[in-house]
């Protein structure tokens, strides 16, 4: 039966529902406490592979590369980066149209080797380019959490 | 290398657009039977089911448990995958390798219409870093892979909607595909809703329902079946890192790995010469210059280049989705399966109005993950 056929037949009806599960992860809180420590001095911390040499920002208890375990081996890196890639939003996650574009990014700290996403303020879409050097923008009182980075600028 | 060899004998697809006045449980029905209709085999005959969905998408859990009986695969060895169709092809075609089974059904479908897609998409996403401030979906991240690659390959985004005018030309000429009524100006595409820069609402998939159906089976009974065999000669499958952050985004690596397995199983050695058509799952136009290149389907290295030839034109030397591809429809986990048929159907000459002549060899791409992280390549020949 055509589609219009089987609306104006009433063959089939629609019901509402929804999923709403709540979970609990559970993730390494050694590591987590570590890092948002740092974040609490204002300094990022990573982990490094003891046998690629591979440095995690943020930090990762296994090196998947070499299937091998990192154990406490953390270096800093610097709150300087570089923007790897970007993208202007124009709607949010869900569809919802922002009231102004935003930026996000993937950026490079100085001494990573991984890279870490988030938003990038202070410039214009027009003038943002891959490959520009950007700064942590610490919140003002850091709380020792993930959003005591709030975001990355450029680092002019 | 597989132990015996394994061919799709039969197939069938529903529409790939919006069948919001259908269930779920009649879209499979309806489609199975045309599958062993069109294979000419009765349901006592198929050994072993595999399915693709995903439970997000179902909104059950273990949701094949619903699905079970409009599959045909009622008192029967069934199980699911959650990546998507190619997925399920390729378990299906190991199962009837092993000797198990002579004859497998493969049945991916989902249905857009029901659920919010980008909601449920945003579920693969790492929980600890990249959900919780709600800045990432399933296509900022592909629109952070589209930035990588135009950037190193110094290519203007206007490319991006060239792929898509192709594909949706494309689509004209196919009556289950979404794009089939849509314009494919390039002008208009890039003018389309801007969504992620560089992505646009017209280069990015457009969510549908849809149901795609393949029968499997090994020889030497696939050689007994109504049908003519066409054979998997090669299949591969890779996968890299979850994390954008651990991969080189301007290449795709995973999928590189994954055709270079099906190749040698195959024993081609110059795709670019021997493939004669291609249908690969674009989730994002940029992905399919991308996958282009990594598949070794360019002449030369610029897949652009390619494209603004007219070589993977549907007349050109090597078409690429003739079908319109995933930016035409995408029922999402089907798209694969879909573009498994399609390869299947242009080996057989029974593509229709967008068949490409003389073809030998066709490739069929699948993927999932954020940024096409988990690839499986097939090739198919008489």
């Amino acid at each position: 039966m055509a589609e219009e056929e089987k609306k104006a037949a009433g063959e089939t009806k629609s019901v509402k529902g929804a999923w709403d599960v709540k979970y609990r992860w559970t993730f390494r809180q050694d590591l987590m406490d570590r890092y948002v420590a740092g974040l609490k001095e204002k300094k990022l911390w990573g982990t490094k592979c003891h046998r690629c040499g591979r440095v995690y920002v943020p930090p990762k208890d296994i090196c998947g590369k070499c299937f091998e375990e990192i154990d406490e081996n953390w270096v800093e890196v610097k709150d300087r980066a570089e923007l790897v890639t970007y993208t202007v939003g124009y709607t949010s996650i869900t569809g919802q149209p922002y009231p102004e574009p935003q930026i996000t990014g993937t950026v490079r700290f100085e001494g990573s080797d991984s890279w870490a996403l988030g938003p990038i303020r202070g410039l214009k879409p027009e003038d943002i380019k891959v490959g520009m050097k950007l700064k942590v923008v610490w919140r003002e009182e850091t709380k020792g959490q993930l959003s005591d980075i709030e975001h990355y600028a450029p680092a002019e | 290398m597989f132990e015996r060899k394994v061919a799709i004998v039969g197939y069938a697809m529903s529409d790939q657009a919006d069948r919001i006045e259908d269930t779920r449980e009649g879209m499979i029905f309806d489609t199975v039977r045309a599958a062993l209709l069109q294979a000419g085999i009765t349901r006592d005959q198929i050994g072993t089911v595999v399915m693709c969905s995903n439970d997000f998408y179902d909104g059950h859990t273990i949701s094949n448990a619903f699905t079970v009986e409009p599959a045909a695969a009622y008192a029967k060895d069934e199980t699911k995958v959650e990546q998507d169709g190619m997925h399920a092809l390729l378990y299906a075609a190991m199962r009837l390798a092993s000797g198990n089974y002579d004859v497998a059904l493969v049945v991916a479908h989902s249905k857009g219409s029901e659920f919010e897609a980008q909601v449920a998409l945003s579920a693969q996403l790492d929980p600890t870093y990249d959900r919780q401030f709600g800045w990432f979906n399933d296509i900022s991240m592909a629109a952070f892979q589209a930035r990588a690659f135009l950037d190193k390959k110094k290519l203007p985004e206007e490319v991006l909607a060239q792929v898509a005018a192709k594909n949706f030309a494309n689509a004209r000429k196919n009556p289950k595909a979404k794009a089939r009524d849509y314009s494919a100006a390039a002008e208009a595409i890039a003018r389309s809703k801007p969504l992620f820069t560089p992505l646009r609402e017209q280069t990015v998939y457009p969510v549908t329902d849809g149901c795609c159906v393949a029968v499997l089976a090994a020889e030497p009974k696939a050689r007994k079946m109504k049908n003519k065999p066409i054979w998997i000669k090669g299949i591969g499958h890779w996968q890299e890192a979850y994390a954008l952050s651990e991969r080189d985004l301007t290449k795709m690596e995973s999928a590189k790995k994954a055709a270079k397995r099906a190749y040698k199983m195959a024993g081609v050695t110059q795709p670019a010469a021997e493939i004669k058509v291609a249908e690969l799952s674009e989730h994002f136009a940029h992905q399919e210059l991308q996958l282009a290149e990594a598949l070794g389907l360019c002449e030369g290295t610029s897949a652009a280049k390619n494209l603004e030839a007219g070589r993977f034109g549907l007349k050109g030397k090597l078409p690429i989705n003739p079908s319109g591809g995933a930016l035409s429809a995408c029922a999402l986990g089907t798209v694969g399966l879909v573009r498994a048929v399609e390869a299947a159907q242009q080996v057989l000459g029974e593509a229709g109005e967008h068949q490409v002549k003389g073809v030998k060899l066709a490739l069929a791409h699948g993927q999932c993950g954020p940024a096409a992280q988990n690839n499986v390549v097939a090739v198919f020949g008489k």
